[in-house]
């Protein structure tokens, strides 16, 4: 499947419950009653896609933009994320949206 | 008045009859055994625990007993019931009494929801609740012993109970169970320990039970709060050494640990996260149980202030 | 026969105000046993009294109902799993008893724990819908071969499908008795019949009358009574629910049990939640008419009034182990001819016996 062009989100309806400390994060998924551990990047990543649709690309402007890095024109991060999505589609934790 | 207090005769007779209320913790059982290995080791290492009144409630209703079939006398069995129903398969004889303790761990976290029940030694020393996890094998009950001998509170060895309500461990102090080399090895470590009968061939090994201090045993009813996880593991030869962890990875270790995370859904999640909050977090290595506790010590010192 | 405790507080739940401990230690333990300490906690709530509850009791009915309560988050998903893989098939799932009872949010649902999703399909999209549902995970596990070609022959449902990952199983049925069972109603009527739960996700149920003969039929056709109890509780739920909403309840179940050649177990269904429960039921109600003399009547009383109550020590009689027996030969009589029981049974009995 082509990642980068799909539009992601949580699931409709989904309850996310979320506890950070020490630069990790868990997250509850409160239908499924599944817990993740998540690193800072795939939550901040999940956090905007609880209430927000996105591709990669508006993921990785989002996710930099919020931890503050500097990922300009780096293909890296963009490849990283691709990875991230697929793994939180792969937790059932988000679906690439109908069109 | 405590089991002690009842009398040799009069505990056989209870065993033998409609059973014996006893109180552990938050829990009252009625123990009926016909089988002198269950009340050679009771009357041994339950001395110290509450009797309750005959005509009361009790949580749990346990009987222990032969079958009564050919199996008495060809390759003897236990039998454990559960008010009635058999939920396991019957063990040797000869394991009658470890039989009872693991048949009651059944019990306890398969039918109370109010508390995350984590597998886990727990035990408390200045105010400050040290929670252990750890699959079989690691040292938690070894580790768990001998704290308890030099001092600190025991809570359990295997049913950590925590509260969903506010948080804090619930003391179910009962025997600790050792297995192999950990029996001689505590022995040792603390000649005054009174270790009840050792079985042989179990599927755990030899396993015996130590008695759970008699302090333990008066303050059950006194709830604890969880300030430190450490996951322990026994490695041959190793200083003793900590290793801090994330309280999230901290978390997702206890949460794979535990008996009812999944059935209590939310509320599982809310308790488990609330108390791993509050609490500093390690993996610990060691092999020598006085570097051991010399370690624990120190972090107490740490959590203070 | 020695008077039940937990059916005295089910008949009247304010009896618990005066009870001592030793009672409440028996209702625990019949509750449990019948897996009905939830419900009762509900009940209990309903009434308002859970704050006249002693301490160490109301523990073990809290534990209970907070499973229940997370029991029923975990099935709400795992219907909206379901509904998804089919949803492209254009099948929409009928579900029945527990799941239906709480997408449908009836009264049955509160408290009530069951551990398998059934849903009913038409038969001639029974192959279509296994293959989606093992696409997506669920596939047949743990059981002989013999068990699975037993159940592809005979049985009205296939082999129970477990999800790879979630453990969670499904039963689908495509009819509501075995094959092999004297009473055979129609598939096609209940499911032309069936109406939609839940507009999201398209599942559906069967109609009310028609979920009270089938609840019915599964109590009166079973050779196991472990449940009993908890079954004539729902039914309970489910007659005074239905009769509170139209006068003429009463009147088309007759009808539609007649039709569907359901009328027997509607009379066992209607005669014991009013002895047992005490369930209101019109007088000129009895689905009798089905030719039972008073002897073969009283006979069966004496066997359903010990079958139905909780299997606990405290509720047998020297009898009680004769009339379960009894009822277990009953209930496989009815769901196959003897030509096929026989051998059935004994192959049973000599497979357990290798187990054990």
């Amino acid at each position: 499947m082509n990642s980068g062009t799909h539009r992601w989100s949580v699931l409709p309806d989904t309850v996310l419950h979320w506890y950070c400390a020490d630069d990790e994060t868990l997250v509850y998924y409160e239908q499924a009653g599944t817990t993740h551990l998540l690193t800072a990047t795939s939550a901040e990543a999940l956090r905007f896609l609880e209430y927000n649709e996105a591709n990669i690309g508006e993921l990785v402007a989002v996710v930099s933009q919020t931890l503050t890095l500097d990922v300009d024109g780096d293909d890296e991060f963009f490849f990283l994320m691709e990875a991230l999505v697929e793994q939180l589609q792969k937790l059932g934790l988000i679906e690439a949206c109908a069109h | 008045m405590n089991v002690a207090a009842l009398g040799a005769a009069e505990l056989r007779n209870r065993l033998h009859g409609d059973g014996l209320v006893y109180r552990v913790g938050p829990y009252a059982v009625r123990l009926r055994s016909s089988i002198d290995q269950v009340l050679s080791a009771f009357s041994c290492l339950y001395a110290d625990y509450p009797v309750e009144p005959d005509d009361g409630f009790a949580d749990f209703h346990v009987y222990v007993h032969r079958p009564q079939n050919l199996r008495r006398w060809y390759r003897p069995q236990a039998i454990f019931e559960f008010d009635g129903k058999v939920p396991f398969k019957p063990l040797p004889f000869s394991q009658s009494y470890p039989f009872f303790e693991w048949g009651l761990n059944w019990c306890v976290s398969n039918h109370i929801s109010n508390h995350l029940i984590i597998h886990s030694a727990v035990l408390e020393n200045r105010g400050q609740a040290v929670v252990m996890p750890g699959n079989p094998g690691v040292g938690k009950s070894t580790l768990c012993a001998a704290l308890m001998l030099r001092g600190w509170r025991l809570l359990t060895d295997e049913l950590g109970m925590l509260s969903v309500d506010d948080c804090l461990f619930a003391p179910v102090p009962r025997p600790v169970s050792l297995k192999n080399n950990s029996i001689d090895l505590i022995a040792n470590f603390a000649p005054e320990a009174v270790i009840g009968p050792r079985c042989e061939d179990t599927v755990k090994g030899t396993v015996a039970h130590v008695r759970a201090p008699a302090d333990s045993v008066a303050r059950a009813a006194e709830k604890a709060t969880p300030r430190l996880v450490v996951l322990p593991q026994y490695v041959e030869g190793a200083n003793a050494q900590l290793i801090p962890l994330s309280r999230p990875e901290a978390a997702m270790q206890i949460a794979g640990n535990t008996f009812n995370y999944s059935r209590l859904g939310l509320q599982g999640f809310a308790t488990l996260t609330r108390m791993i909050d509050g609490c500093r977090c390690f993996e610990f290595r060691y092999s020598r149980l006085d570097d051991a506790i010399d370690t624990f010590e120190q972090l107490l010192v740490g959590g203070e202030g | 026969m020695p008077p039940v405790l937990l059916v005295n507080i089910l008949r009247n739940p304010e009896l618990c105000r005066s009870l001592s401990l030793r009672e409440w230690d028996l209702l625990i333990r019949q509750a449990r046993r019948s897996e009905l300490l939830a419900r009762l906690h509900h009940i209990f709530a309903c009434n308002e009294l859970i704050e006249t509850i002693p301490e160490a009791p109301l523990l073990h009915l809290d534990s209970a109902r907070l499973i229940a309560d997370r029991h029923a988050v975990a099935v709400r998903w795992e219907v909206k799993q379901i509904a998804i893989a089919l949803h492209d098939s254009g099948v929409a799932p009928i579900l029945l008893k527990g799941a239906a009872y709480l997408i449908g949010e009836l009264p049955p649902c509160f408290g009530r724990v069951f551990n398998d999703i059934d849903i009913i399909v038409p038969v001639e999209r029974l192959g279509e819908v296994e293959s989606i549902l093992f696409l997506h995970g669920w596939a047949s596990y743990g059981m002989s071969d013999y068990d699975k070609e037993y159940y592809r022959r005979w049985m009205h449902e296939i082999p129970p499908l477990r999800h790879v990952k979630r453990k969670t199983v499904i039963d689908v049925h495509h009819r509501i008795l075995p094959r092999t069972s004297r009473s055979q109603p129609s598939s096609d009527k209940l499911l032309a019949a069936a109406v939609t739960l839940d507009e999201k996700t398209g599942v559906k149920a069967f109609a009310p009358i028609d979920m009270v003969l089938h609840s019915a039929c599964h109590l009166f056709y079973e050779g196991e009574f472990d449940h009993g109890l908890r079954d004539l509780v729902d039914l309970d739920a489910l007659l005074t629910e239905f009769s509170s909403r139209g006068d003429s309840f009463w009147s088309d179940l007759m009808d539609r049990a007649d039709e569907l050649e359901l009328l027997r177990p509607l009379f066992y269904a209607l005669r014991y939640t009013r002895d047992i429960l005490g369930t209101s039921i019109p007088g000129s109600v009895s689905g009798g008419g089905v030719g039972t003399s008073f002897i073969g009547a009283r006979w069966m009383d004496s066997l359903f009034h010990r079958g139905l109550m909780p299997d606990h020590a405290s509720c047998n009689d020297s009898f009680t182990g004769i009339a379960r027996w009894l009822l277990f030969v009953r209930g496989h009589y009815l769901r196959m001819p003897l030509r096929l029981l026989v051998p059935h049974l004994v192959r049973k009995a000599f497979v357990e016996d290798m187990k054990s």
